[in-house]
């Protein structure tokens, strides 16, 4: 059980780097449209099997 | 079955024919417009929008000439005003206002779009609020053809300052979910924690790690005692100092109490702690708060899209050197150029010209008003036939407009506010709580006291101001995102329990009851030299280049098909020659015809003196208007209508409508002498409108509503817009208003009864921590359960 002297501290760790996570998301405002954020994943896709046609445009 | 546009749904005129191949297969499209910005989308690679779309796109066909007026937005001095500079000083940052959003498809397409130039640096769109932040390097691209590139794809953008109010908001609703965040993790954690030190009731548990989870404990609860929690301390605080104790002071008491005494019980090692119990209480709160101001948030967003009520730029006249100045840099005395369509910047006198003007935004009437050289004309107001000259007797700072804003803001701060119920029981439930408190504590003092000083606390914690606190907020909540889906954006949450009490409804006419359009309801010939097609058509002809609201309504119904010449302006129509006869088209009042009822306005087209045709114009009442007080009779609540139309038009719309009392020709501030002296006589007021002149009054109502067609001082102003315009909704919240009162009270008297219940458990020593801790997620959750019925019809 004297591990458990050992894990909680890492478990902070942990805690600490997720709260600084979230502190980064909540400024980089990511939680302003959750809706639109979703439907990138569904639109990008397509983007990326057209490359040639981008780099025409360009 | 009639073809339609693929890119933005409208119907495809006859013998025209423009196709986009579009995801292989070859679409239909409805103007020159439309095709242009179809095959750009898909020329960028970006096809994925009409795949994924969920609306259908705006219309191109009217793409507006603003587009040379861009390069204004160029010049430094009228950037100042919107933009900001970063640390890195090619760098500029803004919010853009973007308008023909649709759907999220839509914002994909523009950040798209837009990263592909180079110099944007960043570009972020928000569906919600229709709003974009954009970050780009002034020297590689200028603001101007950005804002191009949003023409390009179909959009409208322009720059814009969000109002305080709703920085401060957005500001707001951040920091609560960064407190949430920590109160959230903290609480997680130390539940489970909590969780270990339960078992040592079952099995005794060695002392090291006693003393160790406890400490950790305290060290996951601190940044929720002295971060995440703050926000209740300082409600708490200013509710004490004004006198009326709100339901945040509990809650802060619990929190600092629970807290210490648990630092006092870690450090000695004896006694209990109540960690879990502080972050839950904290993360719970939070989370109801949270909720709460993020769907009052959405409603004042989506309001605050402005254009420019007063334009930003005005062509100022020296000597004959034309310059594009910031508006606001007017001076008295200064000559301006205003183009025929375009917004005054400021209140002048007209030189040298006449004109009519479309004075909608200040009185709201549609009927435009004419003007001769020497009449004064207001800022906000549209000129409609020419390019005029006027000389500046006000600037933006002092012009009519700007002093409505000023009667507003006023009023605003007047608003009288109804307690709300939750004060109330607040107040008596601290009294009531620190009453036992005291008295637990004096008791055990005297039978056991090394127990007193925790039992006394375990009855702060246990009797969970928790669920009395969300019994509320929830309720708002449940009842704003219901209203939401009906149509009703609500701003703020005292409409829920202010709307039901009123006694006295006042209604503006035009766009309210009203649709506020003209729409032609009759055309009658009076001679049989031609046909009714012809008639209109001759006067569609004559209206060509007219920008009436009423040359809009005939345009739509007749052929423009024959040339005008010598086309004249006079106060009452316009006259013009078509194959060498002479028509006027106008109001006369020649005829004794018994034509039509009071809504109406009717244009007679004459030739030589002889009538041909009557058109009828109305201004239809909508048609849930007469629902809507229909209901408010069944609810004894008296109505009147507050209008700036002088006319008889307002007597028939009361008549139809059954309204009990009329004012009309009112100017802004009659409007609000109204309603203060009702307000005076101790009624509760409603206020529905539309206008910028029914803004003074529909921030100083107990409750208001503005129509989402409306101006943006009065959707600014009120407490609630309508989408859809459709006024008969505001039944609907009468309804849900009722029900959240009901669901409230059932919180309430849920929550008092809890803690009546568990009281007597802790008075007498009976309430261990987990104890506390499971009566208090059970009372809360309860409560949002019960709130979450207001979802359901």
């Amino acid at each position: 059980m004297n591990i458990l002297f050992v894990l909680i501290p890492i478990t902070l760790i942990f805690v600490v780097i997720a709260g600084f996570i979230f502190f980064w998301a909540v400024r980089s405002d990511q939680f302003e449209d959750l809706e639109r954020q979703g439907m990138n994943i569904v639109l990008d896709e397509d983007t990326h099997t057209n490359p040639e046609k981008k780099d025409k445009q360009q | 079955m009639p073809l339609t546009c693929f890119h933005c749904g409208d119907v495809v005129p006859e013998d025209t024919s423009y196709t986009v191949t579009i995801l292989g297969k070859e679409r239909a499209m409805c103007c020159p417009g439309c095709q242009a910005v179809a095959e750009l989308i898909v020329a960028s690679g970006l096809s994925s929008y009409y795949q994924h779309r969920t609306e259908p796109a705006r219309n191109m066909s009217d793409l507006p000439q603003e587009i040379a007026d861009l390069t204004h937005y160029d010049i430094d001095a009228i950037q100042e005003e919107f933009a900001t500079a970063c640390a890195d000083e090619n760098m500029r940052e803004t919010v853009l206002s973007v308008e023909g959003i649709n759907c999220a498809a839509c914002a994909w397409l523009i950040e798209r779009h837009l990263s592909q130039k180079k110099g944007v640096h960043h570009i972020q769109v928000n569906t919600g609020s229709s709003r974009a932040t954009l970050k780009w390097a002034n020297t590689q691209i200028k603001l101007s053809e950005i804002l191009t590139a949003f023409h390009e794809i179909g959009y409208k953008a322009y720059p814009f300052q969000p109002i305080e109010q709703e920085q401060d908001y957005s500001k707001t609703l951040q920091s609560y979910m960064r407190r949430m965040g920590v109160a959230g993790l903290a609480s997680m954690q130390v539940m489970m924690y909590a969780i270990a030190l339960y078992m040592d009731i079952f099995e005794h548990m060695p002392a090291e790690f006693l003393k160790y989870f406890r400490w950790v404990s305290l060290l996951l609860t601190l940044p929720v005692v002295f971060y995440a929690a703050v926000p209740f301390y300082r409600n708490a605080w200013n509710s004490l100092r004004f006198g009326a104790p709100g339901m945040d002071v509990p809650v802060s008491l619990a929190i600092i109490l629970a807290f210490s005494a648990s630092c006092f019980a870690t450090m000695t090692h004896h006694g209990d702690v109540y960690f879990e119990s502080i972050s839950m209480f904290t993360f719970f709160l939070l989370v109801g708060r949270f909720f709460e101001m993020r769907a009052r948030n959405k409603a004042i967003r989506t309001t605050a899209n402005l254009t420019h009520l007063i334009p930003a730029l005005a062509t100022r006249l020296t000597d004959t050197i034309r310059d594009t100045i910031p508006a606001k840099h007017l001076e008295i005395n200064d000559i301006i150029e205003v183009q025929a369509g375009a917004i005054l910047p400021a209140d002048g006198v007209l030189l040298n010209c006449s004109a009519h003007f479309d004075e909608a935004l200040l009185t709201g009437e549609s009927e435009p008003r004419f003007k001769k050289t020497g009449d004064t004309a207001f800022a906000g107001t549209v000129c409609l036939d020419q390019l005029i000259k006027i000389r500046v007797t006000h600037p933006p700072k002092t012009c009519q407009a700007t002093q409505i804003l000023f009667m507003q803001e006023k009023a605003l701060g007047a608003k009288p506010r109804l307690a709300a119920l939750a004060d109330h029981i607040a107040r008596y439930f601290v009294v009531g709580l620190l009453s036992i408190a005291a008295i637990t504590w004096l008791y055990w003092h005297w039978a056991a006291p090394t127990q007193a000083f925790w039992i006394t606390l375990s009855v702060l914690v246990a009797t969970c101001p928790c669920a009395l606190s969300l019994a509320t907020p929830t309720a708002f909540t449940c009842a704003t995102q219901r209203l939401t889906q009906h149509g009703i954006l609500l701003k703020n949450s005292h409409i829920l329990e202010v709307l039901p009490k009123i006694s006295h409804a006042f209604f503006d006419k035009t766009g309210t009851l009203t649709t506020g359009k003209m729409t032609l309801t009759e055309v009658q010939l009076l001679s049989e030299d031609l046909s009714q097609q012809d008639a209109m058509d001759i006067a569609a002809s004559l209206e060509e280049s007219v920008n009436h609201p009423i040359a809009h309504v005939l345009k739509a119904q007749g052929k423009q098909k024959y040339p005008v010449e010598n086309l004249t302006h006079l106060s009452d129509g316009i006259t013009g020659t078509i194959n060498d006869k002479l028509y006027h088209l106008g109001h006369q009042q020649k005829t004794n015809m018994a034509l039509s009822d009071d809504t109406s306005q009717t244009i007679y087209l004459t030739q030589n003196n002889t009538l041909l045709a009557a058109f009828t114009l109305r201004d239809e009442i909508r048609n849930q208007s007469k629902n809507l007080l229909n209901f408010l009779k069944t609810q004894n609540v008296k109505t009147i209508m507050l209008t700036g139309d002088p006319s008889d038009n307002p007597d028939f719309v009361a008549q139809h409508l059954n309204i009990n009392t009329i004012y009309k020709g009112l100017r802004p501030e009659d409007k609000l002498a109204h309603l203060h002296q009702n307000q005076q006589q101790g009624h509760v007021s409603l206020m529905v409108g539309d206008g910028v002149n029914d803004g003074p009054v529909l921030a100083g109502a107990h409750v208001s509503f503005a129509m989402a067609s409306g101006t943006d001082l009065a959707k600014n102003s009120a407490d609630a817009l309508l989408l859809g315009d459709n006024i008969g909704k505001i039944s609907v919240a009468f309804h849900t208003c009722k029900r959240t009162r009901r669901i409230i009270l059932q919180n309430f008297a849920w929550a008092l009864g809890y803690n009546l219940c568990i009281l007597p458990l802790a008075v007498s020593g009976q309430v261990h921590p987990w104890m506390a801790a499971l009566g208090m997620s059970l009372s809360s959750l309860v409560v949002i359960g019960n709130s979450l019925r207001l979802l359901r019809t």
